[in-house]
């Protein structure tokens, strides 16, 4: 699926850096502490995660995640916004927690 | 020197941890520089201070602040009033949690002949309302000096939490836990970058203070203002690497 798609079948969604589109996104993984994240989550999955530190997007750079969602609502710090910005990261916030976000995900044929 | 003891304030610490114990417990042990650094408060620094005085053993006021990611970092002051205000500071952003002390344990107020002088009632144990990074930069304007925490441990740690330190961190040192033997401690030094690398020994109970869980500084004598000198690396002072004395 699309990560254009996955948004737009989302409610609640705010998109702080629109990047990749068109990418194609198969996988998910969810986490917030970085060093776990580093060192289990697949390569190219969608991340979800309420973690909104600068340190985010080296991770996501690290495993070429192509789209994080912020659950929980959680705003993305500015430096994390600069970074994803800056590695072409698409970076979003979702009004649900990470529980739901994952049900939802799952259920649009996000798995692993 | 030793950067990161607790007293009977912080919940998790036994009660061995009183004011006159931990300074005869570092005499005896030949460490003359510590810091107090119970959790999210700096209630129990005078009592230390006091008890410390004629001892030889110079007392640092500090706490060690656990972050709103839950990373813990040890803030120290340059004085008690320095102390006082920036625990003022941490306090206000403190959940309002009440500590339960059958569950927890008791946090207790101490004067420097282990005299209860009051109970600290919101449980200390909690993260506070700022980041780690938050932390770090308010440090530094009380004149403060601060340390990433037990940064090998896979829980309250800024790496394990964070993944990695970015290079711009205004942090003046990483601890290390004092349980690592050289050849793990060797591993951790990538991840501090240039910064001092420390050894302390988070004691909870004295007989966790010891020689063995300590970091050797050259210093003109040992004080704050010394060691924050040595963390700068000026005028030959400076923090040896902690495990040169001691292997596995």
């Amino acid at each position: 699926m699309k990560i254009r798609d996955i948004l737009g079948n989302l409610e609640g969604v705010t998109i702080y850096v629109a990047a990749g589109e068109d990418v194609e996104i198969t996988s998910g993984f969810v986490g917030d502490l970085l060093s776990f994240v580093m060192g289990s989550a697949p390569e190219k999955a969608l991340w979800v995660t309420i973690q909104n530190h600068v340190n985010v997007a080296a991770v996501a750079l690290l495993k070429e995640v192509p789209l994080v969602l912020l659950a929980s609502g959680r705003v993305p710090s500015p430096e994390l916004k600069d970074q994803c910005h800056k590695e072409g990261i698409a970076l979003a916030s979702i009004d649900m927690d990470s529980f739901e976000v994952c049900g939802r995900l799952f259920a649009l044929g996000v798995r692993n | 020197m030793d950067l990161h003891i607790h007293t009977v304030l912080s919940p998790c610490a036994e009660l061995d941890m009183g004011a006159p114990d931990i300074i005869s417990c570092c005499k005896e042990k030949d460490i003359d520089l510590i810091a107090i650094t119970d959790h999210n408060s700096a209630l129990n620094c005078e009592a230390l201070n006091r008890a410390s005085t004629g001892s030889g053993v110079e007392v640092i006021c500090g706490l060690e602040v656990q972050s709103s990611e839950d990373i813990h970092v040890l803030c120290l002051m340059p004085d008690l009033v320095k102390a006082r205000a920036f625990e003022e500071w941490v306090r206000k952003l403190l959940p309002p949690y009440r500590n339960i002390p059958d569950k927890f344990g008791d946090q207790f107020v101490i004067d420097e002949d282990n005299h209860v002088i009051d109970e600290c009632e919101i449980l200390l144990v909690q993260g506070i309302d700022a980041t780690a990074d938050e932390i770090i930069e308010k440090t530094r304007s009380f004149g403060g000096l601060s340390i990433l925490a037990h940064i090998d441990r896979p829980a309250y740690s800024y790496v394990a939490v964070l993944g990695m330190i970015p290079e711009n961190l205004e942090v003046d040192a990483v601890e290390l836990s004092g349980r690592l033997t050289a050849s793990e401690a060797l591993l951790w030094l990538e991840k501090a970058g240039k910064r001092p690398v420390i050894r302390s020994s988070d004691a909870h109970t004295l007989k966790d203070i010891g020689q063995e869980r300590t970091t050797m500084a050259l210093l003109g004598k040992p004080s704050f203002h010394e060691l924050s000198l040595a963390l700068k690396g000026v005028d030959g002072r400076k923090v040896l690497w902690p495990w040169d004395r001691n292997s596995p």
